[in-house]
């Protein structure tokens, strides 16, 4: 794993004083979303299907810093729509990071190289850019619906890991990915320099049959396993080593929707980062008023039966990372054995 | 990706050109009343909900609770509005879906297409998904 030690220790404090304090339900990642409007358009996105109205439609960074202060979690995820198209997000980004958040601006990357030239953001170690890439070029063309996206992304990650910035990827993993050809893509993505890689699966919830994108929890298994086992030690991932045992099929984890609430124009979204099933104007009233024990693999759930995405399953490994003895000693084993 | 994401080109019923005619409450009976809210809620563009006074409001729909229904209306810069349920007569789909066709599946299918085309010698269209103009 390699998050810095005082990021390590931050989560670890917060997570402990939490646990301490006798709090069942903390946030660990605000996933704030200040707009929707995107310069791509990738097929199945329903963070960008919107009317023009509500794609003009933004928050200000007083109402960014108001969300995490409110919600209190020590990182934050800046997420959208893309962010680099808010004309204030190096604002948000800089009022984020003087609150001793852990920034990671997540990005397309189609704009980072002229958004760093204009000299507005300033390496930080609480910010990170964490740029989209999923698979090698073909692939995340193909995945963004757009040729020439993976080179793009890749210019800016050279630029910016050249100016001294953390940068981080994003890959999220759909059927049909060759387990093969994405150990070959950690290879080129560790060569371009990044602290570390985040990887996730692809996951929705749909009333239609149209499901053959997404993955099934054991065909998730099977693809994780195969991407994973006999892991080199120059891949470095910038997640949680009990989470990526928990995609190989090796520890089952229940979800832990709380832990990385969701922020944007509408309010706070019930239950989670993925599913949209109502809104409420204060993080009292997300904790407080949303069924959390109909959501989850074991609530019988169907829209979770299959769900192993980050944003549900991380925290809770981190919680048990920090929390049990055995969870320690099985993420200490994780990440020894790779 | 979000729960609203997928397959709205295969649900029937829903007004992807635009206008649509208004469904009255009246004509249906609580669960029905239910369902449509539920489906007002799921589609991606924007609504239309008359109210008992004669007066409508159009935005777009993004909570509903047992009491109210909460939207943006699409007027440019205008706060979110909460309507009381009680207050509501009628709905229509008034606003472009905006999920039609961007599913994953009608985006392989017009890629396979097109490699077809390219490969047989033909020409092919532009299939790539644009962002929606704002301007």
């Amino acid at each position: 794993m390699t998050v810095p030690v005082a990021q390590m220790m931050t989560v670890a404090t917060h997570v402990l004083r939490n646990v301490a304090t006798g709090r069942r339900r903390y946030p660990l990642v605000l996933m704030l979303e200040p707009l929707f409007r995107c310069n791509l358009a990738c097929a199945g996105c329903g963070k960008i299907q919107y009317p023009a109205h509500v794609l003009k439609r933004q928050l200000t960074p007083d109402e960014c810093f108001a969300a995490a202060e409110e919600c209190g979690a020590p990182m934050v995820s800046i997420a959208g729509g893309e962010p680099l198209m808010h004309p204030q997000i190096a604002e948000i980004a800089r009022g984020l990071v003087e609150r001793k958040k852990y920034v990671y601006l997540c990005t397309n990357a189609l704009l980072l190289e002229e958004r760093l030239a204009d000299g507005k953001f300033e390496p930080s170690r609480f910010l990170s850019f964490s740029i989209h890439l999923d698979g090698p070029r073909d692939e995340h063309d193909f995945a963004v619906c757009r040729e020439g996206t993976h080179e793009k992304a890749v210019s800016a990650i050279r630029a910016a890991v050249a100016k001294g910035f953390r940068v981080t990827t994003n890959t999220t993993i759909f059927e049909g990915a060759d387990p093969k050809r994405m150990r070959q893509f950690f290879d080129e993505v560790m060569e371009l320099g990044v602290e570390g890689m985040m990887l996730s699966p692809g996951y929705s919830y749909s009333k239609a049959p149209d499901q053959e994108h997404f993955l099934r929890r054991s065909r998730t298994h099977e693809l994780f396993e195969g991407m994973l086992s006999s892991r080199k030690r120059s891949w470095k991932f910038n997640q949680s080593p009990l989470f990526l045992e928990f995609l190989r099929g090796r520890v089952d984890f229940e979800c832990t929707p709380w832990g990385n609430p969701t922020y944007n124009i509408f309010g706070w979204q019930k239950p989670c980062y993925l599913l949209q099933e109502g809104y409420v104007d204060t993080f009292r009233e997300l904790m407080e008023e949303t069924a959390w024990s109909s959501y989850g693999k074991a609530s019988g759930n169907e829209k979770c039966a299959d769900c192993m995405v980050h944003c549900g399953h991380e925290p809770t490994a981190v919680h048990s990372a920090f929390t049990s003895a055995a969870g320690m000693a099985r993420t200490v084993r994780a990440m020894i054995a790779g | 990706m979000t729960a609203k994401a997928q397959g709205h080109e295969e649900e029937a019923g829903h007004a992807s050109a635009g206008a649509s005619s208004r469904i009255r409450f009246d004509d249906l009976s609580g669960p029905e009343r239910d369902a449509l809210l539920a489906r007002a809620l799921d589609y991606r563009g924007d609504i239309t909900l008359h109210l008992g006074d004669g007066t409508s409001v159009t935005g777009y729909l993004f909570a509903v609770d047992a009491a109210s229904a909460r939207l943006y209306p699409d007027v440019a810069g205008a706060a979110r509005v909460s309507i009381p349920l009680a207050k509501v007569v009628g709905c229509a789909f008034t606003g472009a879906d905006k999920a039609d066709g961007r599913s994953w599946e009608a985006w392989v299918r017009r890629y396979e297409e097109r490699k077809s085309r390219l490969a047989a010698g033909l020409d092919a269209p532009d299939i790539e998904p644009k962002p929606e103009a704002l301007d």
